[in-house]
């Protein structure tokens, strides 16, 4: 149930949650599109470690190891929205409800590549579900 | 121009020991209260034909992952042969609230049974109670009983 490290990325990008939508067009042209839930999933969240060294490395994969060999969710630290306003911060965290309430996952496994002896360019992709209230953290 | 469809089911499934199991599939992780009664969350999907021009009695199949709540289900209806279902549909206005002039579909279902695979549990039901076996209750068509009998198999049931 570990939140994310606190190690601060060197950049990051955020695509917001998709609706449980399907849209079909009809033979007329119009469009039609059916909602399934009243609730946003699959934020997603990719982040770069650049020139990090091996215990930021280390830090990183244990925690992917961890959360991904229990099927948890976890939660973004602060770091990971460092320099944002509360409001942004919101919205990429998307804990509120009509954000989803959303819990973080590995949606790969982190990419670590070696910069020189101890120094490392590391990839890590998240996806946000939705929370389980039995089993995520509130 | 986009139609807006949106639609949420409550499945009131009543087990052998007479409990009844609340669930609704569309306000997340919700306690919807829907006529009286409290629906909890549920991620189901139900699909199926509930009429015909050949009678009723068609099957219908509700999906549940394959998680432990949905395991209870089958427990306590003895492997889904001895529920009963009332399965609501009712449609959406665009913020989620029950149209006031929309249909509400209801339909009554019995249970016939379970499938399961490693993540999904299918419940399968019926528009109608079946016979124990085939041909019972033992009663042939005849001329007496049906008039006239048609010249070819169209049959129109009314």
């Amino acid at each position: 149930m570990a939140d994310f490290p606190e190690l601060t990325p060197s950049s990051r990008s955020f695509t917001p949650a998709v609706y449980p939508q399907r849209s079909f067009r009809t033979l007329s042209g119009v469009l039609a599109r059916r909602t399934f839930g009243n609730s946003p999933y699959g934020a997603k969240l990719d982040l770069q470690y650049a020139n990090v060294a091996d215990t930021a490395v280390n830090t990183l994969l244990d925690h992917y190891h961890s959360q991904t060999a229990a099927n948890q969710r976890f939660r973004l630290s602060a770091n990971i929205t460092a320099g944002m306003s509360s409001d942004v911060a919101g919205e990429v965290t998307s804990r509120a409800a009509a954000r989803g309430n959303l819990r973080w996952e590995y949606a790969e496994p982190p990419k670590v590549e070696s910069v020189r002896p101890g120094i490392y360019n590391v990839s890590i992709s998240l996806v946000g579900e939705i929370r389980d209230p039995r089993t995520d953290d509130a | 121009m986009a139609i807006d469809i949106r639609i949420a089911q409550f499945f009131d499934l009543t087990t052998t020991d007479g409990t009844r199991h609340l669930y609704q599939n569309y306000f997340v992780n919700e306690v919807y209260t829907y006529a009286g009664q409290r629906y909890n969350f549920a991620p189901f999907r139900a699909e199926g034909s509930l009429a015909n021009n050949t009678g009723d009695n068609t099957i219908m199949q509700v999906l549940f992952p394959n998680v432990e709540f949905a395991l209870r289900l089958l427990d306590a209806g003895n492997g889904n042969r001895l529920s009963r279902l009332v399965l609501t549909t009712v449609w959406l206005t665009a913020t989620n609230a029950i149209a006031a002039n929309g249909a509400t579909q209801q339909e009554f279902l019995v249970g016939i049974g379970a499938s399961l695979s490693e993540t999904t549990i299918e419940l399968r039901f019926r528009s109608a109670i079946d016979s124990v076996i085939s041909g019972f209750p033992a009663r042939s068509v005849t001329r007496q009983l049906v008039g006239p009998l048609p010249l070819n198999s169209n049959v129109v049931l009314q």
